[in-house]
């Protein structure tokens, strides 16, 4: 299987709010299909929009930017993009791009 | 009688016999005797051979006939006499099967095809007296078939072909010396001339005397030349017979000389066709013979226009990539220095990978400033995104940071400075950014390190323990203010730095530790053999590279790697705090 292309999305909804769980890698190759979920929920459901990354695996810097335009977004409407249950290599990725405070991420 | 001249009357009746028989047959048609000599050849058996009538084929000697040509086989290997119909019939007696034979003339390598059988003549006694060969004409079938199969290898080589020069060579080797002995590709250049891609013409003195008279300078549109006119109307021209009027035409463009230079040479026919993709001309494809070969046909016309439209496209094609492809490198050379200026004691050098292969232009970009005050300002980033529209964001970024350091260095100035720059572009993106700056006191150089969401350098000493320098901020262009931490190093003889994008991390392992650790396990002698192996661990592998690569590594002078273990290692880290 192609690295990359085993990224599986699945969106809930509830309460004007949605939780996104994605399981795999995320890079360049498959970002824009995060995108577009995000993009989607952001025009959809009024209010926060928490993504559960339990599952995921790895992520690159397409992604982070992918997340931080999403939290721009949401906050330029009074809402907030929330990063649950990370593994501790995403921990580690958003720490060393200085971005765990500002992607506010819950621990799990 | 003497037994000479009883033969000789004998042959005489014998051909006159055979003559009767023979003579309006529409097949060429040879007797051979027993001993293989030609005893008969119709008219159209002379002409088979380049000679006037059948009586000249059987007085001319067998060897100086054959001397000028080559029998071949369809697949253009020599014919072994000894299989030939005739002989074989003299040999056994028997009638054989029909073989095709083609007699290239070695002067000028035409070739007429024959399918050649032969039958026995035997007398009462039954013993072979004669072999008649009966030879029916297929060059013109031969001929459209061996195009047929031109133009499928001309299609099959030219989808290969991406780059103009391999095109243009693909090209003038289908044509050259089977079709045309004289082939010219000319192209339309920037600046809009006609100019000469290829020439491929006989290796003589006079052919290199009309080479540089005709073809090898680049020819301005506005000039009445054949590739011109045919550039400007799009319809092909040629000259199949060079008369008297055409060199005198030939004369008033270029002069005098070219009627003793095209004498010389023997131009017979020439041909110039538009080369083009759909209604845009790019350029003619010009093919002439000369010497013994003869004129261009119907069938080699046809060739050539065929090939010429197959070559147009692709021609526009390659074109297309290599305009691409030089401006990528173009905005590449913009975005990273062509040097790397020299910082004295200390060694510096990088190694770029781009992303693809294509648009071979990344987010990536780094740039080495000297200072005023004899220091030296590193920096290393990534932009989000790639392609042009990144470059232009890289562009814009690297200008700012140029700026900034020339008028103050301090990270706080130039980080702020890069992020305001970020967030007013029109669509913002984000950036990451390594920034050292290196000073040196005696023996001993600093390295003073801030980070905007960038993984940090990696220090290695020279007994070889590998550690990170540096502290996360946020990347510039995520939010209002950024203010970066300050870490400085201090290194001795032999210790390096490496600075890096997140292109030398592999998928399994993003984190700056796997660096350190590869970094443990590389043996090396030099900076450059290091940066090697650290971009050569980045490539294969588990998973392709989905991002640049740009590694950076500044090492002091003196000490060496290997000698220097056991010594003590100067090289100790000090936080230097956030500077505002």
């Amino acid at each position: 299987m192609i690295p990359g292309d085993d990224l599986v999305i699945d969106v809930t909804v509830s309460d004007g709010s949605a939780t996104l769980r994605a399981a795999g890698e995320i890079d360049i190759g498959n970002v824009g299909r995060l995108q577009s979920e995000l993009d989607a929920l952001i025009r959809t459901v009024p209010g926060d929009v928490t993504i559960d990354m339990e599952a995921i695996t790895f992520l690159d810097s397409s992604t982070l930017g992918a997340l931080i335009g999403a939290k721009k977004r949401l906050q330029g409407s009074g809402r907030d993009l929330l990063l649950k249950n990370p593994r501790p290599m995403v921990v580690r990725i958003l720490e060393i791009t200085g971005l765990r405070g500002y992607l506010g991420v819950q621990a799990s | 009688m003497p037994g000479d001249q009883f033969i000789e009357l004998a042959m005489a009746e014998n051909r006159h016999v055979l003559d009767v028989l023979f003579r309006h047959a529409s097949e060429a048609i040879t007797v051979q005797d027993r001993s293989g000599r030609v005893i008969y050849a119709n008219d159209e058996a002379g002409r088979l051979m380049g000679l006037p009538t059948g009586a000249d084929l059987v007085e001319a000697p067998t060897k100086s006939v054959l001397a000028s040509y080559e029998l071949i086989d369809e697949a253009g290997d020599p014919f072994p006499l000894g299989e030939l119909p005739g002989r074989l019939v003299l040999e056994h007696g028997e009638p054989v099967a029909e073989r095709i034979i083609g007699y290239r003339r070695k002067d000028s390598n035409d070739v007429r095809w024959s399918r050649l059988r032969a039958s026995p003549i035997k007398d009462d006694a039954g013993q072979v007296v004669w072999a008649i060969n009966f030879f029916l004409d297929i060059t013109a079938r031969m001929r459209r078939r061996q195009i047929e199969s031109l133009l499928v290898a001309a299609q099959e080589q030219l989808v290969e072909s991406l780059e103009v020069e391999s095109v243009v060579e693909t090209i003038t080797r289908l044509i050259a010396p089977d079709i045309a002995n004289w082939v010219g590709v000319h192209l339309l250049d920037d600046a809009g001339y006609l100019r000469a891609a290829a020439m491929v013409y006989p290796q003589t003195d006079d052919a290199v005397d009309l080479v540089t008279m005709t073809g090898q300078e680049r020819v301005p549109l506005s000039s009445d030349r054949m590739q011109t006119r045919v550039f400007s109307t799009g319809e092909a021209e040629s000259v199949l017979e060079v008369t008297d009027e055409a060199l005198s035409q030939a004369e008033g463009i270029f002069g005098p000389d070219i009627r003793r230079v095209i004498e010389a040479l023997d131009l017979n026919s020439v041909v110039c066709l538009p080369l083009r993709t759909g209604d845009r001309v790019i350029g003619t494809l010009t093919a002439a013979r000369s010497g013994p070969m003869p004129p261009f046909d119907a069938e080699d016309l046809f060739a050539l226009t065929a090939l010429a439209d197959r070559a147009g496209v692709t021609l526009a094609n390659a074109l297309l990539y290599s305009h691409e492809h030089e401006m990528a490198q173009v905005v590449s050379r913009a975005l990273h220095p062509d040097e790397i200026p020299q910082f004295p004691g200390v060694e510096m050098n990088v190694r770029y990978l781009p992303q693809a292969l294509i648009s071979n232009v990344g987010g990536d970009f780094y740039d080495v400033i000297p200072l005023a005050d004899g220091r030296c300002a590193i920096f290393l980033g990534d932009i989000e995104g790639k392609g042009i529209p990144a470059a232009e964001v890289v562009a814009t970024v690297r200008q700012v940071l140029r700026a900034t350091i020339a008028i103050d260095p301090a990270p706080s100035v130039v980080f702020r400075q890069l992020n305001d720059a970020l967030l007013n572009e029109p669509s913002p993106r984000f950036c990451t950014l390594v920034y050292a700056v290196v000073d040196r006191a005696d023996d001993k150089v600093s390295v003073e390190v801030s980070l905007a969401g960038h993984p940090p350098p990696v220090v290695v000493t020279s007994d070889g323990v590998a550690f990170e320098i540096g502290r996360a901020s946020p990347p510039a262009g995520v939010m209002e203010h950024l203010d970066p931490y300050r870490d400085r190093v201090t290194l001795g003889p032999g210790d390096l730095v490496l600075l890096y994008t997140d292109g030398v991390l592999s998928r399994r392992q993003p984190l700056p530790e796997r660096l350190s650790a590869t970094v443990r396990e590389i043996d090396f002698e030099s900076l450059d053999e290091l940066l090697d192996k650290v971009i050569g661990s980045t490539q294969g592998g588990d998973h392709p590279i989905a991002d640049d690569v740009v590694v950076f590594g500044l090492r002091v002078a003196g000490g060496s790697g290997v000698d220097a273990s056991g010594g003590d290692s100067a090289a100790h880290r000090a936080p230097s705090g956030r500077d505002s």
